[in-house]
């Protein structure tokens, strides 16, 4: 009989909206515990009649977090829409700009979302628990640095999209602007000094995290542990491509169960939903919803780096397959199942869209002119894929012969997720409150189930809310509000 | 970073600033309903500035925030940002006018995706990045942030053009005299993150 409800309401530095709501039961144990996350709705409304050559810009406003990820899924739907393919400048160009992308987010997240866990400590107070803390820790220097590579690959980005906020850059067949010969030095220099600021991150990594013993015992602790499938996009090579390729599952033992291109997903991913919650949970649909459970019998599979990083037999680079193996061989061989290594494998994928990048800027085949292929067929329905930073995000589309939207589905990489982390939330609350006892700290390390996943729950809004950043409601059987905390 | 003391600037707070320009920035979500009023108030403003110009003035829109206020704030004098806000009991259209001290403790306020204003502002100091001296914040109330469309409610829709025509009388007001010495790196900024005005 549950008597009382925390809710932890919104989550702080989660991108997005979010609640966590623990039911407790009267020896003051955790029941149940949800992650509850609100959707924005009229997607599909908002795209019907809509010329197709628009998605790219509209779903890239959908989202201020992974701008990039959506205009770029979206402009690959695009081409398959209109049965296309890319010159090969054009495609270099794409990855480059979507390589680009990936490091400037997964440094975002190691350094202002996630970071503070690790950086700075999960049981440092509150307050330090923020950016300010991580320099606090690391050093002006350092600080400046990660400020400055930011800046640098925005650049690089806009070089390519044009204006921030309407960018245009992806096309069906193709991209709108090349790269001109004589801006290539600017490019390799960043794309180098993107190799050194990847490096750099992953020994900052080395020397805060992993020489920690608390730290790694927190990160292998079962509290922080789920034996599921996983999902990412590989190469033919099975090395994790954030761009292109085609998307692989393994199960909870490592085998492959699943390798097959975008087109064929609503064979592999279902999508459920329950009655707590606004958002969707992907599963594996071949093998049907077996409930909030993992281990064999599972059919939950997760995304993202700790996802990308088991599906791949290595990694696409030298120096992240350094780091991938010893990754690998200090958690105990692969598959890896602690959440909290999200954290480390998104800074070894930081080394490999680095490393991807200097490759790229070092290709003859990067300053070409034919930039685009003008498309001819007549348009029915496509299928696009990215691995967002987040994870595997799909974009289909089927149009008129106009080439005018009449549906639209996405699968966003959160939702991919979402099974998982509702698992995790219950099951480190069920590990860290007995007898009642809930505080900060407890909740924080509730919180780090999820932040390691780095979730975006599908929202762009930028309001000020109107409260403070974290409440906890505790509310007695009839729903009685009986006592109120907040930070 | 370089940044160096303008005669005749009086820098009354912790942190300095380089210029007597001051930017006007618009914060919001173009395609999420109300999210966009900060938009939708500075493309307003951008309108009546095309027809009317007053000197030293930029103005600015972005759908992201956190880190990127950093870059778009650094080195003004002063910074006036729109953006939206919801209350659990709105009246929707109502204009807040906050200061940085109202928003500085929080670790959400303003963008919900990186860092709050507060901490960007903290972070910026020790970083010794120039930040505007003055800050003000405009908050329009929401109706609806969470629906996929383009435009805003009617009632907030209805506060976009007094808001900016508040804002230009406030800038006409304290305009300086003569255009301040204008940069490569503000003209940067104007080119990449102006607002659109159709």
């Amino acid at each position: 009989m549950p008597t009382r409800t925390i809710t932890i309401d919104p989550i702080t530095r989660l991108e997005g909206h979010g609640k966590i709501e623990i039911f407790l039961d009267d020896r003051g144990d955790v029941e149940r515990a949800y992650l509850q996350v609100p959707e924005l709705r009229g997607f599909e409304t908002f795209c019907v009649g809509r010329p197709a050559e628009d998605m790219p810009q509209i779903t890239s406003r959908i989202c201020g977090v992974c701008p990039t990820a959506h205009h770029m899924a979206a402009t690959k739907a695009l081409d398959d829409l209109y049965q296309v393919q890319p010159p090969p400048t054009a495609l270099k160009i794409r990855d480059l700009v979507y390589n680009a992308f990936m490091l400037e987010d997964h440094a975002l997240h190691v350094y202002i979302l996630g970071g503070p866990d690790f950086i700075v400590g999960p049981d440092a107070p509150k307050e330090l628990r923020n950016v300010v803390g991580v320099i606090q820790k690391v050093g002006v220097d350092a600080g400046k640095r990660v400020i400055a590579m930011r800046r640098r690959l925005r650049e690089l980005i806009s070089y390519f999209g044009g204006k921030v906020i309407h960018p245009v850059f992806g096309l069906p067949g193709g991209v709108s602007k090349g790269l001109a010969a004589a801006d290539l030095p600017g490019v390799k220099q960043t794309a180098a000094d993107a190799v050194d600021f990847a490096r750099f991150t992953l020994q900052l990594f080395k020397d805060v995290v992993l020489k920690n013993d608390g730290y790694l015992k927190l990160i292998t602790s079962e509290a922080y542990t789920h034996r599921t499938y996983y999902m990412g996009l590989v190469n033919s090579r099975n090395q994790p491509d954030f761009y292109a390729g085609k998307i692989r599952v393994v199960d909870p033992s490592g085998k492959e169960y699943a390798s097959f291109p975008a087109q064929h997903y609503l064979a592999y991913i279902g999508e459920r939903v329950e009655p707590w919650s606004y958002g969707k949970f992907c599963f594996l649909k071949p093998l049907g919803w077996k409930g909030f459970t993992d281990g064999p019998e599972s059919s939950v599979y997760a995304v993202a780096p700790l996802a990308r990083l088991n599906v791949a037999g290595g990694m696409a680079t030298p120096e992240a397959q350094k780091a991938y193996e010893e990754y690998v061989a200090a958690l105990g061989g692969k598959p890896v199942h602690h959440t909290l290594a999200n954290h480390w494998a998104r800074v070894i994928e930081m080394l490999q869209a680095a490393e991807r990048m200097r490759e790229l800027a070092d290709d003859p085949g990067l300053t070409g002119t034919e930039i685009r292929s003008i498309p001819t067929a007549i348009p029915k329905a496509g299928v696009g894929v990215v691995e967002a930073p987040r994870g595997t995000l799909i974009h289909h589309y089927e149009t008129d012969e106009q080439g005018l939207i009449r549906k639209a589905n996405l699968i966003v990489a959160t939702q991919g997720n979402s099974a998982r982390m509702a698992m995790g939330v219950e099951k480190s609350a069920k590990a860290l409150i007995h007898g009642g006892k809930v505080d900060d700290g407890l909740l924080n390390m509730i919180e780090m189930a999820f932040r390691a996943y780095d979730p975006c729950h599908g929202c762009a809004t930028h309001s000020l809310p109107g409260q403070m950043p974290l409440t906890v409601s505790i509310r007695d059987a009839a729903g009685l509000l009986i006592r109120e905390l907040g930070r | 970073m370089n940044h160096s003391e303008v005669p005749g600037i009086e820098t009354s707070s912790n942190f300095t600033s380089t210029s007597r320009r001051t930017v006007v920035l618009g914060l919001g979500n173009p395609v999420l309903s109300d999210d966009a009023v900060g938009l939708a108030v500075v493309s307003a403003l951008r309108k009546l500035l095309t027809a009317e110009p007053i000197p030293g003035v930029d103005v600015l829109a972005s759908t992201r925030a956190g880190f990127e206020l950093i870059d778009l704030l650094r080195d003004y004098g002063r910074a006036i940002l729109v953006d939206c806000l919801t209350l659990p009991d709105p009246q929707p259209g109502r204009v807040h006018r906050l200061g940085l001290e109202d928003v500085a403790g929080s670790t959400r306020l303003v963008n919900v995706h990186e860092l709050s204003i507060g901490v960007a502002f903290q972070l910026a100091e020790r970083m010794g990045i120039g930040m505007p001296t003055e800050i003000e914040i405009l908050a329009v109330e929401a109706a609806d942030t969470c629906t996929i469309a383009e435009g805003l409610t009617p009632a907030v829709e209805a506060a976009v053009d007094p808001l900016a025509c508040k804002i230009y009388a406030d800038l006409k007001r304290r305009a300086p005299a003569e255009e301040p010495p204008d940069t490569e790196d503000f003209r940067n900024r104007r080119a990449f993150y102006e607002p659109s005005t159709d």
